[in-house]
């Protein structure tokens, strides 16, 4: 019985998740297709004639109804096709699949940091309710969430990678050959992205160790000699697995291509948010098409993800 | 719930350090507006690359224009993209998720609950993107784009807010009685969202001047006006040539704002114990 | 206090709002003594001071509301002081409290809770801990421990639930162990076990029970020594069996006739106590009973009474009443 409804219920849940994708492909594919520039005459030399432009038409597809278009369009993509770049000619997929472990490389260190910090933040704060620590703490994260990625990452700079600093690191760039190049390039952008996420990260662990630290059963633990370290991080951070984690899930898609569109910009570096940069910057339609709808399948992806992974971290939802 | 319970808690230190820092700004902005402040801010007033002095505060840039007055400049864009946005904003999830909140359970709410899910699904800064791509780029192409992303949030909150007041009984009581939708939507259902919206309002301002500053830097929103994103832009290559104006005028007009908006937001939080729910 | 020696005795605890407004003490120089072996009461309206003398003698309180001060404490022997008295959280000195369905973690196996319990005493295997865990489930009365230990809190009945956690105190064997209001939530059967299991963990194990309750007649019956707190004071400690007939206090006397009489009484409906306790922390003049006591004169409204000893217990009142009209 247990294992068939959680087997419904994830059916369920990703018939929803696959009705959302194709929400978010209609809405990119009518925004950038049916909306977008017209590319016929970027692809006829000059004075066409009227056989030409409807020959150039008919090759972009543009004289067949929206819907079948967007049919064939949806239709190479479960195939896994996205299409060839409008500027380099290059297939979008291996393209994309070649960057993404570049962006993973490059966010995954600040995200995995940025999460612990501010969850052992929180947890000091919410102990302290109140205290000297606490008021420092959200102090700290008041100031934190009221300055700009780009503030952080232009301050570290200037402190890391300047003469007029430490000097210590390359100011941009990305030649990784080893783990001590790796390190080499990857700590401005990991302090960056630490520091752009801390404030908020800080905040919410903040929240949730407080909100279960005022459960009735963290009384009873510790009136049966439960100590402050296994409340916090048996209790607490099991208790609010829940949302942790659904918060760890939830925050990758946007930490991937929000956080990496500007690192990658910023640092010269060859992941996604630097090939979505590039596509912007020159109008490659089909590259932008395929950034749009693929972090949209990632996000319903991790919803359903996530939605599981709560099922199973909680013994009431997972048995009843 | 009431709004005025607000105003205790904007008696805080911090709330009155924020109201002050924004009052200031705001009163600058003002100024630029109205044409008292940094009129010349396009004019080569000085030789480039001065150093801060009593007339150039932060010193002039590559152009020789005065990098403070600029960065004023930057401020009234600021406040007025965060305006238009914020009010855009509100105002749309506040119609969207009172009516699905109205009519929670039915056709509408389900529908209107799916295009929340869609376009969550689609980060800022992507939409931004394919809305520049379709409408050829421009400050109100990110405007919409922060329009469009920025008012799920207000929307599911107040559509929660309304579906649990709709089952009170006061509200029960002003249906049997025949009164029409929109006078208990204008006198019940309204002042008691209006918390909410107060402190969605500050958040997405907080949220849309990011976003602004980082779209203008990444040439998405406004090219030929004055953005502090654009004035970060070109520190980048100032600073490492040793020249910090345009970095530390525009960061640091932006982080008091932030902060000016930040520290209110608290305090309406706190007034009306509205942490941001775990997700 | 007669044979046993005590597990627990204090002298002048008293606890206090940081709020200046709220200036009088919320526990006022509470002296307790808890023998070993037997269930001593507490007892008095909620508000007067009960929950929160017993989460001091644990260390448990707010501080960030309340300013704690222990006095002269002995726990087993060993004079407390805060960070000792945290030490011995688990060891020594544990509590049970009103409401068994949030009392246990909901996300842990009873079994994992209980040997979790065990394991923070150190010195014992995983094993053992399983064996000793099963052993406190046996005690306390379940037929299939083995199964039980599997089982999720929200799988068991408030009754079961709440055996659980004096299967955590049966394990842990502490000197003391304070139930605050252990029964309320239940129903009577749950009720009168979890009663009898209190009272084997006294006789059997020599454990220092502190039941508190506002329900007079369940001390009557399983009590040794009733205290009688009413805004932060002792008013009454009525010492020896059938002690609630005996009662002297006008207080004590207005929570015995609050109760739903059984015996139909001569009088009819009960009385109970006119009026409403003082809010918590204000501060009064004379006896803190006097303004809603049957009894109180001039002098009560002047003077606080002092507690006098003798032969039926201890009280602090200028005009005791006579043995049970």
């Amino acid at each position: 019985m247990r294992p068939l409804r959680l087997l419904s219920s994830l059916l369920k849940r990703l018939g929803y998740g696959l009705a959302l994708m194709l929400g978010v492909t209609l809405l990119s594919f009518t925004l950038m297709v049916q909306f977008g520039p017209d590319k016929t005459f970027e692809l006829l030399g000059k004075n066409p004639t009227g056989e030409q432009i409807a020959e150039v038409r008919r090759e972009l597809g543009y004289d067949r109804p929206f819907i079948v278009r967007y049919g064939a369009w949806l239709g190479s993509l479960v195939r896994g096709d996205l299409g060839a770049s409008d500027t380099t000619g290059e297939a979008v997929a291996p393209l994309l699949a070649r960057a993404l472990p570049v962006t993973l490389a490059l966010v995954l260190p600040g995200y995995l940091v940025g999460n612990l910090f501010g969850l052992l933040l929180g947890m000091l704060a919410a102990w302290h309710r109140g205290g000297a620590w606490d008021r420092l703490v959200l102090g700290g994260s008041v100031a934190g969430l009221s300055l700009s990625f780009l503030v952080i990452i232009i301050l570290l700079q200037i402190l890391l990678s300047t003469p007029y600093g430490l000097d210590l690191f390359p100011t941009r760039g990305w030649r990784v050959t080893d783990l001590s190049s790796y390190l080499h390039y990857v700590t401005v952008p990991t302090l960056a992205l630490i520091g752009v996420t801390l404030g908020y990260n800080t905040r919410f662990y903040r929240a949730i160790v407080l909100e279960e630290l005022g459960r009735e059963h963290i009384r009873t633990a510790r009136a049966f000699g439960a100590t402050g370290r296994e409340v916090l991080f048996v209790h607490v951070l099991r208790n609010g697995l829940v949302p942790i984690v659904t918060r760890l899930l939830y925050s990758i898609p946007l930490v991937v291509v929000s956080g990496s569109l500007l690192l990658e910009t910023y640092f010269g570096i060859p992941g996604v948010g630097k090939i979505t940069f590039d596509a912007m910057t020159s109008g490659d339609q089909p590259v932008l098409l395929a950034v749009v709808t693929l972090t949209a399948v990632g996000f319903v992806a991790v919803q359903v993800l996530a939605d599981t992974a709560c099922r199973m971290a909680d013994p009431r939802m997972a048995q009843s | 719930m009431n709004p005025a319970a607000s105003a205790p808690a904007l008696r805080t230190r911090e709330a009155r350090v924020g109201l002050a820092l924004l009052a200031v700004l705001g009163l600058a902005s003002l100024a630029v507006a109205l044409g008292w402040l940094a009129q010349g801010w396009d004019q080569a007033i000085d030789d480039q690359w001065s150093g801060p002095s009593l007339a150039h505060w932060f010193g002039t840039n590559r152009l020789g224009q005065d990098v403070f007055d600029r960065a004023l400049v930057g401020l009234l864009t600021a406040f007025s993209v965060g305006g238009i946005v914020t009010v855009g904003a509100i105002t749309l999830g506040a119609l969207l998720g009172g009516l699905a909140g109205w009519h929670s359970g039915s056709a509408v709410d389900e529908a209107l609950q799916y295009l929340m899910g869609v376009i969550d699904s689609i980060p800022i800064y992507l939409l931004a993107v394919a809305l520049a791509f379709s409408l050829g780029g421009g400050e109100s192409a990110i405007i919409l784009a922060m329009v469009l992303s920025f008012w799920t949030a207000t929307a599911r909150l107040v559509r929660a807010e309304v579906a649990r007041l709709r089952e009170r009984e006061f509200i029960l009581a002003a249906r049997a009685i025949g009164l029409p939708a929109w006078a208990i939507l204008g006198r019940h259902l309204l002042p008691n969202t209006v918390h909410i919206l107060l402190v969605q309002a500050t958040l997405t301002f907080v949220a849309a001047i990011k976003t602004e500053v980082i779209l203008s830097f990444l040439g998405i929103g406004a090219q030929d006006g004055v953005s502090w994103g654009l004035m970060l832009a070109e520190s980048t290559q100032d600073v490492l040539a040793g020249h910090f104006g345009n970095f530390l005028a525009a960061s640091l007009l932006l982080f008091l704002l932030l902060l000016g908006l930040n520290l209110v937001a608290d305090a309406l939080q706190d007034a009306f114990d509205l942490r941001e729910p775990a997700r | 206090m007669t044979g046993s020696a005590t597990a627990l005795t204090v002298r002048n605890l008293s606890v206090r709002f940081r709020d200046e407004r709220r200036a009088a003490p919320v526990v006022h120089d509470l002296d307790l003594a808890l023998p070993a072996g037997e269930i001593t009461g507490l007892a008095g309206e909620s508000g007067s001071g009960k929950t929160l003398s017993a989460l001091t003698l644990l260390g448990l309180v707010d501080q960030r509301v309340f300013r704690t001060s222990l006095g002269e404490y002995t726990l087993a022997g060993e004079s407390m002081t805060p960070s000792k008295l945290a030490a011995n959280r688990g060891r020594r000195i544990a509590m049970v409290f009103q409401d068994p369905a949030t009392a246990l973690d909901p996300v842990f196996s009873i079994g994992s809770q209980l040997t979790r319990c065990l394991r923070r005493l150190g010195g014992i295997t995983r094993s053992e801990a399983r064996d000793r865990a099963l052993g406190a489930l046996e005690a306390v009365g379940f037929d299939s421990p083995g199964e039980l230990m599997t089982r999720y809190p929200h799988q068991l009945s408030g009754g079961m639930r709440q055996l659980c956690v004096l299967a955590m105190a049966q394990a842990l064997r502490p000197a003391v162990l304070l139930a605050d209001e252990p029964t309320t939530a239940l129903d009577a059967v749950s009720q009168h076990h979890v009663l009898e299991q209190l009272q084997s963990l006294a006789r059997h194990h020599g454990t220092a029970v502190l039941l508190i309750t506002h329900d007079l007649r369940l001390l009557n019956r399983y009590a040794r020594n009733v205290y009688v707190m009413y805004h932060g004071h002792i008013v009454e400690r009525l010492a020896g069996a059938g002690l609630v007939g005996r009662n002297r206090h006008p207080y004590t006397r207005g929570l015995v006739d609050a109760l739903p009489r059984l015996s139909t009484g001569p009088d009819g409906p009960s009385r109970g106590i006119p009026g409403d306790p003082p809010p918590v922390g204000e501060p009064l003049q004379g006896c803190v009973f006097a303004p809603r006591c049957p009894v109180a004169s001039v002098r009560c409204r002047m003077e606080a009474p002092e507690r006098t000893e003798d032969a039926h217990g201890e009280l602090a009142c200028h005009h005791p009443l006579g043995d049970d009209s």
